[in-house]
Formats: C-alpha cells, structure tokens, sequence
C-alpha cells in the first residue's frame, strides 16, 4: 500500500514536469530552422543531415541562440519567451515579454526583445530576469549590436532607432519603411528590406555606421531582407521577391546572383557553405561557389536559421 | 358567401404573386447557374491560354503587356500580377498591405492549382467571380493571371435595394390587383345584369330583355337568355291565348244546354219543338264531349316521351280509317281514291296512327265541297314512307300553312264553330307522329287543294 501511495505521488509530480525535448549534443555544431507552419525546429548536422527534430508546443515565431547551449524561443502572439538549454533539452527559464515579439537579439549576456505591439525594446539577462526597457518608433524589429552601440530598425517606421547596450536612446537616423536586414561589414552598416506600399525594394542600403550616412546602394532585386557573411569575406544577400542570392564583395559590388529556393527569407554561414531557406518549398539549400550543392527537405515554411559553431 | 368575382381576383392575386416569385427566382437561378458558370468557363479557359503561353522564369515585361493587351480586347477583366508582395510573399512579416490572395490560396497557387472565387473582394470593391491561375517556376510562385467580372448579382440588388425592390414590387401588385379587379368587375358586369333579368323573369316579367353588344361568351348566354324569354314569353302567350280558346269553346255549349235547360223547367218550350231541341242538346253535349276528349289527348301526348311500336300493315289501317269515316264522308258524297301499296309495313303504334289519320281524313272531309274526291297514295322510301291525302278543298293560304299545327289555330276565325271542328286535330296529329319519330307536312293551292304529307318509319325486317 505504501509503495503505491509513493509511486502515485511520482506519477502526480512526473505529470506536473514540463516535458522536455530531445536534447542536442554541445560538442555538434549545427544549422537550426524553424519552421513557422508546422511548428518545428529542425537540427542540421554538418553532414547536411537532419540530426533532430523538435516539435513546438506554442506558436514560436522566432528564435536565437543565446549562447551555445542555450536557445530562446519566441512567439508573436505568446506572453512569454522561453530559454531552452539544448544540452537537456530542457526548459531553464521563461521571460515576462508582453505579446507583440517580432524579434530577439542576443549579444554578450544580454538578451533584447523587441515588441511590436507595445514598440518597446526591452532588456533581459540570460536567466531570463529583466532589466530594462526603451520605448522605439513604430514595429520595432530588426536588431543589431556594434561597438557599444544597439541598432534597432522600425520596420513601420521611417526610423532606425540607435540605444546604448542599457538601451539609453542615442540618436535616430531616417530609412525607408519595411526595412529589415542588418549586416556590419567594416565601418558600414548594411540594410536591407521589403520596401513601402505596393513597390518591392531593389536596394540594400550603406550607412556610414558612426554618422549615419548614406553611402550608396547595392541593387539586389527583389526585397533583399536578410544578409551574411562569408568565410571568404564576401557577403550573400537573399532576396526573397526574386528568390535570388546575390554574392557581393565587401566594397559593395555584386560579383555574382543566382536564383534558389521559392520565396526564401534567412540565409545564414555554417562552416563553408552559405545555407538557404525556401519558405515556400520546404528545402534547405547549401551554398558552395555560387552553387547549390544541396538540398535538404524540412519541416513546413523554414523561416528563420540560426547557426552553432561551437567547435570553431 | 363569397362572390365569384372575389373569388377570381384572389385566385388571380395568387397566380400573379406566384408567377413573380417563381420569375424571381427561376432568374436567379438561371443567372447562378447558366450566365455565371459559363464567365467561370471562358474566365478559366483566357486564364489557361495565357497560362500556357509562360516559360518560366521570372514574369517578363512581355508577358505582362501580352495580359494587357488581351484585356484590351476581351469581355473579363485580366491581369498578371507577378510583384510578390501581392503574392502574399512577405507574409510572415506583418505588413500593413492588403494582398490580393491570402496564405492559404498562395499555396494552392504553388501547388500548381487554379483558384476560383466567388464573393466580395475588396480590392474592386465589388462582388465578383475570379479565377486565379498561378505562374510557378520550380515551386517559385513567380506570377499569377488574375481573371475576373463583376458579379453584379440579381440577389445582391435585392439584398442591398430590398427596400426598393419591395416598393417596386408591391406596386407592381397593387396595379395589378387594381387591374384585375377592375377588368374582372367590367366581364362579370353582364353577369349582374343576367342574374337581374332573370329575378325579373322568375317574377313573372316576360317581357324583360337584357342589352348586351360584346360578341364573347356572356354576350352569348344574354343572347341566348333572350331567346329564351322569346319562347317563354310565346310560350305563356299560348297558354294564355289556349285557355281562352278552351274557355270559350266550352262556354258556348253549356250555355245552349244551359239555356235549353231553363226553357225546358219553366216550360216555355212548345211540345212540337222538344225534339229538335233534345237534338240540339244532344249535339252540344257530344261536341263538349269531344273537345274534352281532344285536350286530354293533347296533354296525353305531350307527356309522351316514348312509344311501342309493332309491324303495321299500312293498306290495312288506310281502309279501316276510311271504312270508320265513311258515313261522314257520305253526307257529303265524297269518294276516295285509294292506292296504297299493299306490302308497305309501318313501325308504328296502331292506335296513334289511327288516330294521326282520322285527323287529317276529318279535316280533309270537312274543308272539301261536295262529291268531290280525296287520293290517298304511299310513296315509299329505303326507311320510311310518305303518306299522300290530297283534297280538292278551298286550300289554306301561305301565311297560315306554318300554323294550321298550333292549337285552336283557324284559318278562317269566322268559321270557328259551324264545321264541327275543335281546332286541336291538327295539333294532335302533329304531335302523334313526332312521338312515332315521323314527319307531319302539309302543301296547299287556294282554290285547288291541299296535301297532307305525313311521313313515318317503315319496319326495317333482319332477313330482307
């Protein structure tokens, strides 16, 4: 009778535990996707493989890594964000973030988040505990950290929002509506974009990334949104109106362009291959020399890729 | 009780209600059925045409000014949309832009699938009916062709005008319902005036008569009310005119007896003339007695519907009838000339006949001046036979020919009483061989004679 009453008790305690996902081996590096439609993250190998699969219990529409064992998951409509560690599997800490998450920037120890609804970038350590917040121009979004500095783009805005790491608002420079994108190449700060209205944009912008000056445009049809670098210095950009990946050199020139994936919205570097997503037909791609050398089917609608390379 | 003309116009109301919903709705479905899925045809078809004509790739400037122009010139509104924001490309971003198909119609559309839509679209601003053909490129949705036409829908007019249809509607009904009854009060007017005309007549009023000039079918029951009124009105002058007649043969006999009578009980009446006075009284009770024999056998016949007949050997009944009215014939010294064919045999009723040509023999005698002759002579047919009594009598004029049948009807009113005859003879004779299904004719020559055509069926015999 005792021994029942305690495995009751185990079993009323095991039912009250969150359910953990498969865990990730830290010593693997690998390129995640989510998949935005069907609510799951795939975990590629550097073999190319699918070397796990999660699947999501909320509808997450972002994630990053926080740092290598530690993965954020967030969601437009969800209240909370969630650090997962990847080593268990486990979920270690969730984040008071109101509903509105259109997207999450981990540099150092902090976490940034930024809300949509609330046009709010807030501040969060990595356990998850909160430590300030900073109001922004309209739909907040695109984030990124350079020299002390954090760039916050407001993609229904004509603002690009610049704070201190503690999100003390420094200056604001003018871009165009919908942008999205942000690189760091050199001095210059690169943006790309969906463009206003009814007319896609053709352009990534160069910003002088101290003054704010526009330098020039690289002309990448259509809607270039989303940018990386290359092991070689170079930097791809995926335009997803055109589903076209375009090779320019550092000063800003376009070396090559190349049509891949449908509809593909993240590009992203791991190892040496540039690694694509077709939002639209469910494959990855691996990028070699401007070639696609191969194609990986995942989950459904990849939407964004997040890249660990802890071994490097 | 509700009138007939109320009756009518509800009925009509009903029918005319009814034939505009059943319109209504035989329109709407005419239009959704027919007219909307023959545009969704030929839509689909102008869409698969240009559909056919992409080779991949991204959407040219050619392609688009090719959509463009065959828009120009086609009955559906078309275009290529190929900017993906349109497309719904950018959908996982939050933008503030109304595309013109949603998440779930793009990925039909990559799936290769045509779309067809029927409903409010926004972007028109209107009903219509699209059909949405995509322009895929290795799962890359590159394009669509956009294919509409303004759904300008019978049910949408009455859902947004529904006041107005209503108002139209229930005017269109209160004309007709005005109409109707006014057209049916106008046909069944003369209906009104009959029902009048006929309370007049069952109130005695013989002589009312309806007005009526429409040439249709109340116009035909007025004429034939009239007719009838005629013969009623003929009918009760007869019987007015008979009973006067009757009244007066009556009168004139009794009154003699009568007369006779009192001379007789106050013995006024001188011995040696009793006994022309007994003679008198004789003959006057005979003649009443006659008359009322006749008027019994006119109202026995003409309750007459049908008769027995037998085989009758007409020679036979011929030379009984003139054997019965020879003594009469012989106060006169009139002869008969008989040529009767012997094997003619009638179908007829012995008794009738008989009586038929006692009739006609009596007239024949009486009207005739002395030793003169009466030819009675057959004229036989395949079914009947014809009698022929010819006299060499005064004759009857033209005038009175068509009448001498009718009751109490005289040539001569003069001589009502002085030939004996009770002016029924003939109308009885008529009547007996109508109800034997024979004819009764007559032809005449003033001064020379008269004929007497009396037609009657002959026995039809199986083995002949």
């Amino acid at each position: 009778m005792r021994k029942l009453s305690i495995l009751f008790i185990l079993f009323l305690l095991g039912a009250c535990v969150q359910p953990s996902l498969p865990s990730i081996d830290p010593s693997d590096d690998f390129v995640a996707s989510l998949n935005t439609v069907d609510g799951t993250i795939d975990f590629i190998s550097t073999e190319q493989e699918v070397m796990e699969s999660w699947q999501l219990d909320a509808t997450y529409t972002g994630f990053t890594l926080v740092s290598d064992d530690l993965l954020l998951l967030y969601g437009f409509t969800l209240k909370e964000a969630v650090l997962i560690q990847l080593s268990t599997g486990k979920q270690l800490a969730t984040l008071d973030v109101q509903k509105g998450t259109t997207f999450a920037y981990a540099y150092e120890e902090n976490i940034y988040i930024a809300n949509g609804k609330e046009n709010t970038v807030s501040l969060f350590n990595n356990k998850g505990e909160p430590l300030g917040q900073a109001a922004t121009g309209n739909y907040p979004m695109s984030m990124i950290a350079h020299d002390g500095n954090l760039y916050v783009v407001n993609f229904k805005d004509e603002i690009l929002s610049i704070f201190s790491l503690d999100l003390t608002e420094k200056n604001k420079w003018d871009i165009p509506n919908s942008s999205h994108g942000l690189l760091v190449n050199g001095n210059e700060l690169w943006l790309g974009g969906h463009g206003a209205g009814s007319s896609p944009n053709r352009f990534i912008k160069r910003y002088n990334i101290a003054t704010g000056e526009l330098l020039g445009e690289i002309e990448a049809p259509m809607m270039p949104i989303n940018m990386t670098k290359a092991a070689n210095g170079n930097i791809y950009a995926v335009s997803h109106g055109s589903s076209t990946v375009y090779e320019i050199s550092e000063e800003g020139e376009v070396l090559a362009s190349f049509k891949a994936g449908a509809n593909p919205f993240s590009i992203a570097t791991f190892r040496d291959n540039i690694v694509l997503s077709g939002y639209d037909d469910y494959q990855l791609y691996f990028i070699q020399s401007g070639k696609v050398t191969n194609e990986l089917q995942v989950g459904k609608g990849p939407f964004q890729l997040v890249v660990r390379e802890a071994s490097k | 009780m509700k009138k007939l003309s109320v009756k009518i116009w509800i009925l009509l109301l009903i029918f005319i209600t009814t034939t505009i919903v059943f319109l209504v709705i035989f329109t709407n479905f005419l239009y959704e059925g027919l007219y909307v899925q023959h545009t969704e045809m030929s839509m689909k078809e102008v869409a698969e045409n240009l559909q056919r004509t992409y080779d991949g790739g991204a959407v040219t400037n050619a392609f688009i000014k090719q959509t463009e122009d065959y828009n120009r010139f086609s009955d559906v509104e078309v275009f290529t949309v190929r900017n993906p924001r349109e497309l719904s490309a950018c959908l996982p971003f939050d933008i503030d832009y109304d595309t013109l198909i949603g998440a779930e119609e793009r990925a039909e559309l990559i799936d290769g699938n045509p779309i067809t839509k029927r409903g409010y679209e926004k972007r028109f601003d209107r009903d219509v009916v699209s059909v949405i053909y995509p322009l895929v490129d290795e799962n890359r949705l590159e394009g669509i062709i956009y294919v509409y036409v303004p759904l300008t829908k019978i049910t949408e007019m009455a859902s947004s005008d529904a006041l107005f249809l209503i108002v139209i509607v229930s005017l269109l009904l209160i004309c007709l319902a005005y109409i109707s009854l006014k057209s049916l009060q106008r046909v069944l007017k003369p209906l009104a005036i009959l029902n009048e005309a006929a309370l007049d007549m069952a109130a005695g009023k013989y002589d009312t008569r309806v007005k009526m000039d429409s040439q249709d079918e109340v116009g035909e029951l007025a004429k034939s009310f009239n007719q009838m009124a005629t013969s009623i009105q003929q009918e009760d002058d007869k019987k007015r005119n008979f009973l006067s007649v009757v009244s007066h043969e009556l009168r004139t006999p009794i009154s003699y007896i009568k007369g006779y009578g009192e001379a007789f009980e106050q013995g006024l009446v001188p011995e040696e003339k009793k006994a022309e006075i007994y003679t008198l009284i004789v003959r006057e009770a005979n003649r009443m007695q006659k008359l009322t024999n006749d008027l019994l056998t006119v109202a026995r016949s003409e309750t007459l519907e049908e008769v027995e007949t037998n085989p009758l050997v007409l020679a036979e009944t011929i030379r009984e009838v003139v054997q019965l009215l020879r003594p009469m014939a012989n106060e006169k010294e009139i002869t008969f000339a008989i040529s009767i064919d012997e094997e003619t045999i009638l179908c007829a009723d012995e008794q009738k006949t008989k009586q038929v040509l006692i009739n006609i023999l009596e007239n024949a005698i009486r009207y005739s001046p002395n030793t003169s002759k009466i030819a009675i002579s057959n004229k036989t047919t395949k079914k009947e036979t014809t009698i022929h009594i010819a006299d060499e009598g005064c004759g009857i004029e033209m005038e009175h020919l068509t009448h001498i049948t009718e009751r109490f009807y005289r040539v001569n009113k003069a001589r009502s009483r002085s030939d004996g005859g009770t002016g029924l003879g003939l109308s009885i004779a008529a009547q007996l061989v109508e109800v034997q299904n024979g004819k009764l004719a007559f032809e005449s020559e003033v001064g020379k004679g008269t004929t007497v055509y009396i037609t009657l069926p002959i026995w039809e015999d199986s083995f002949a």
